[in-house]
């Protein structure tokens, strides 16, 4: 699976970039809600059933290199992961806070100047800034105990949404949906806990000539 | 199956004595953290020894005789609200008694060794995991002052053999007889009167 998504995003950037020329067309600021879980399988193998999405916060800035209907976005972002869950009635909770770097790269599927409709895929490294666990009302800092990895590398599809209001000026809005492609268990055992994501984020554009 | 933890962060056997009342307070204070042992690999630091917060807990006291496996002399129960942190105070002697061979008060804390023996069901129910059973120890103000209250040394009788032996009744229910009782030599008596002037001796012989 991970190959296959690697495989995937090496040939599409090498795709849009045999296009042509690429152009800086677009600057924009995107922000919304994260809708973050894990997924984990214990050392036996088993997954967990009990852990819930979390709404956190991610923004972000990004530029639009654009050749034809071919976008390529690199993105520099914020953004909070986590999860929910509860044990023998103890709540179980997670946040942390990712510094990203992402690029994506979508295809634009109407042939309009006024709306874009693109859908896309995308990859992402992520450094962990800080991080929090609590079991039940007892905190413990994540990145003190270093019990997950500080690094995530991600896959998205995104779904991109725009409207050129002006010459000038952009609106946007976008789902994407994030996984973990490396493991970000940091445990000795067999562990293996991968971030997984929801986002919903509109945005304001720059429109460059 | 469950293993659970049960942490002791003190045990204060305050057997509390005011010298105003007939008795002491019938109780034992007892403090005491309950921790669920049974963990779970989560993501991050997994749950191990989480304390049992804000549950409903049932606990068995059992004081036994001699050693930790010796005779039930008292035996109750306690039904228990834990706190945020798993915390728990009662008092042993308060509880509801268990198949108990005696009450609370008839426990005869002045011959022998008594153990407390602990047992809890995390779950409120009777399903009770042993947390161990530890001797109890000597405390500033111990039940048993009631008897030396009302005794005052603990002696109930004496009684004159009539033989200059003494024989002790005590609070128990033992005596002991003290061999016959002679006393001390009296200080020694003051000078006596000077004596009367004796008879005139015999007329001596002419040389």
């Amino acid at each position: 699976m991970k190959h296959r998504l690697l495989t995937l995003a090496a040939m599409a950037l090498l795709h849009v970039t045999g296009q042509g020329q690429m152009k800086l067309t677009d600057i924009n600021l995107v922000g919304g809600r994260n809708f973050s879980t894990f997924s984990f399988k214990d050392s036996e193998g088993s997954k967990d059933q009990t852990l819930n999405y979390v709404g956190l916060n991610t923004f972000g800035i990004n530029f639009n290199l654009t050749a034809g209907r071919h976008i390529l976005r690199p993105e520099l972002s914020f953004r909070q992961a986590g999860a929910k869950s509860d044990y023998e009635g103890a709540a179980l909770s997670w946040k942390m806070n990712y510094l990203d770097v992402n690029l994506a790269y979508l295809v634009n599927v109407l042939n309009s100047d006024r709306f874009v409709v693109a859908p896309g895929i995308g990859l992402g490294a992520g450094y962990m800034l800080n991080g929090e666990q609590y079991i039940g009302s007892t905190r413990y800092s994540i990145t003190d105990t270093k019990s997950l990895k500080p690094f995530d590398f991600g896959f998205q599809g995104l779904a991109h949404f725009r409207a050129n209001i002006t010459d000038n000026l952009a609106v946007s809005l976008e789902y994407r949906f994030g996984m973990g492609i490396t493991q970000i268990e940091n445990a000795d055992n067999a562990q293996k806990s991968r971030n997984i994501y929801q986002a919903a984020l509109l945005g304001i554009g720059i429109r460059l000539k | 199956m469950k293993k659970i933890l049960i942490l002791t962060l003190a045990l204060a056997t305050s057997f509390s004595f005011n010298a105003q009342q007939e008795a002491p307070p019938q109780g034992i204070n007892y403090q005491a953290v309950a921790i669920d042992n049974s963990g779970k690999e989560i993501v991050g630091i997994d749950v191990t020894g989480k304390p049992v917060a804000e549950k409903e807990i049932r606990v068995r006291f059992s004081i036994v005789k001699s050693s930790t496996s010796g005779t039930l002399t008292y035996r109750e129960t306690h039904l228990l609200t834990t706190d945020a942190y798993g915390l728990f105070n009662t008092v042993i002697g308060q509880g509801i008694p268990d198949s108990s061979p005696m009450a609370f008060s008839e426990i005869d804390w002045g011959t022998g060794y008594h153990f407390l023996k602990v047992e809890i069901d995390i779950k409120g129910g009777t399903d009770y995991k042993d947390m161990g059973t530890q001797q109890l120890w000597s405390v500033p103000y111990a039940l048993y002052s009631k008897y030396a209250d009302a005794a005052g040394n603990g002696i109930e009788s004496v009684t004159d053999n009539g033989d200059g032996s003494l024989t002790f009744t005590y609070i128990d229910g033992s005596t002991y007889t003290t061999s016959p009782l002679t006393g001390l030599a009296g200080a020694q008596g003051p000078q006596g009167e000077p004596g009367p002037q004796g008879p005139a001796g015999a007329n001596g012989q002419m040389a």
